[in-house]
């Protein structure tokens, strides 16, 4: 049993997870100095997998990297770029290196990224890619053929409470977890009342269902404006911009908000703890995560 | 299938703020579109359930055969070996 499934299923105090650097240059450097960063908060970090359909070096070679930092590595899996037979084999290249946690989605299309051109797969979606997970982790290929010893994935999930049809991504979700998935890391929303919505269905629908809701540090009112004009299913009420454009000091009215949303997240039920995605790259991070009263571990030994 | 992602169970979470879609803007999201259809139509509720049905992975042998006759003949009911075992396993 993985770590995360331990600490997400016990009850005790509340789960961060947030996303590891991308990595493009040879050499360890970065995901050294990223791991020492973020160990000392987070209970686990996801291995992207081409966030916004860019290239970078691939989801499984930075989670065994972040394995290999003595941090505990959530390996992504989007659907956009593998067809069903490589997606098979990276789940169980990963379960090879004793990567047990996946976050499975459909991943943006190819062109939200800079290779537009590019082919864009689809083979499976989200909920068949975490049924698939979950035949590997009872022991058979999606083809019938038996695997022994079987991988244990913990298998996790993306959802977006704050995009339309809003009532069905509760239905979604009991989709996803019929299919195999335990916990969903969400999109970030800006919409509280849609986060309010989401969560409570899914107390009721989806009981079981341990919920990351995701939160942003950005340092100002570019970065949200750029989210609400060119992130699809990501939007962003005027007021919240207008709120921190219009403050002398946005780096501060913008942690503000994060602070809020983050508390805000984290008083919702069956939400279990946050996922955080830090474009600042700044001391708020230590900030935010004292302020929500996490105490640091120890960092990592270089 | 318009869907440009070739997606079989349901909208992405790229749904645009009015309702279209991620890759083509000008389109409203087919999977919102059926939603909107499935939940204002007086339809049985089991018609509605099939929405939220699990579809298996498209069998691309079947590119360019008639639809028709694979229902008919329930060849478009074949799935793998492998597909699905988690349902079973619900509640574990």
């Amino acid at each position: 049993m993985s770590r995360l499934q331990e600490l997400l299923e016990g009850d005790s105090r509340h789960v961060y997870t947030s996303e590891f650097a991308t990595i493009d240059g040879a050499g360890m450097e970065k995901v050294i100095a990223t791991a020492q960063r973020l160990s000392p908060w987070f209970d686990a970090v996801n291995a992207t997998d081409n966030p916004a359909a860019h290239a970078h070096a691939s989801n499984m070679a930075v989670a065994i990297a972040i394995k290999e930092q003595g941090l505990e590595p959530i390996m992504q899996i989007v659907c956009r770029d593998k067809n069903r037979l490589a997606i098979q084999a990276d789940m169980m290249g990963a379960a090879l290196h004793g990567i047990e946690n996946l976050s499975l989605l459909t991943g943006d299309d190819v062109t939200a990224g800079d290779e537009p051109e590019s082919r864009r797969v689809f083979d499976l979606d989200a909920p068949q890619a975490i049924s698939v997970a979950s035949s590997l982790s009872h022991g058979t290929y999606l083809s019938g053929r038996k695997i022994s010893p079987a991988p244990q994935f913990y298998i996790g999930a993306v959802e977006n409470a704050g995009a339309p049809p809003f009532d069905y991504r509760v239905e979604r979700t009991l989709k996803k977890f019929r299919a195999g998935a335990k916990f969903l890391q969400l999109q970030i929303c800006f919409h509280q009342d849609r986060l309010e919505k989401f969560c409570s269905g899914v107390a009721t629908l989806v009981p079981k269902m341990h919920l990351l809701p995701t939160v942003v540090l950005l340092n100002g009112s570019r970065g949200m404006k750029f989210m609400n004009e060119k992130v699809p299913g990501i939007d962003i009420p005027q007021e919240l911009i207008d709120r921190v454009e219009g403050s002398s000091d946005q780096g501060e009215a913008a942690y503000r908000l994060t602070l809020e949303q983050s508390l805000h997240a984290l008083a919702q039920p069956n939400v279990r703890g946050l996922h955080i995605a830090d474009f600042r790259h700044d001391d708020t991070l230590e900030r935010l995560m004292r302020d929500l009263g996490r105490t640091p571990r120890q960092k990592l030994q270089p | 299938m318009t869907c440009p992602k070739t997606l079989r169970n349901g909208p992405c979470g790229g749904v645009r703020e009015d309702g279209n879609c991620e890759v083509n803007p000008e389109m409203q999201c087919v999977w919102a579109k059926a939603y909107e259809r499935k939940e204002s139509l007086p339809l049985p509720q089991a018609w509605r359930d099939h929405y939220n049905e699990l579809r298996p992975p498209v069998d691309m042998r079947l590119k360019g055969t008639s639809s028709w006759i694979n229902l008919v003949t329930r060849r478009d009911r074949q799935v793998p070996a492998g597909w699905n075992i988690a349902d079973q396993c619900v509640g574990e």
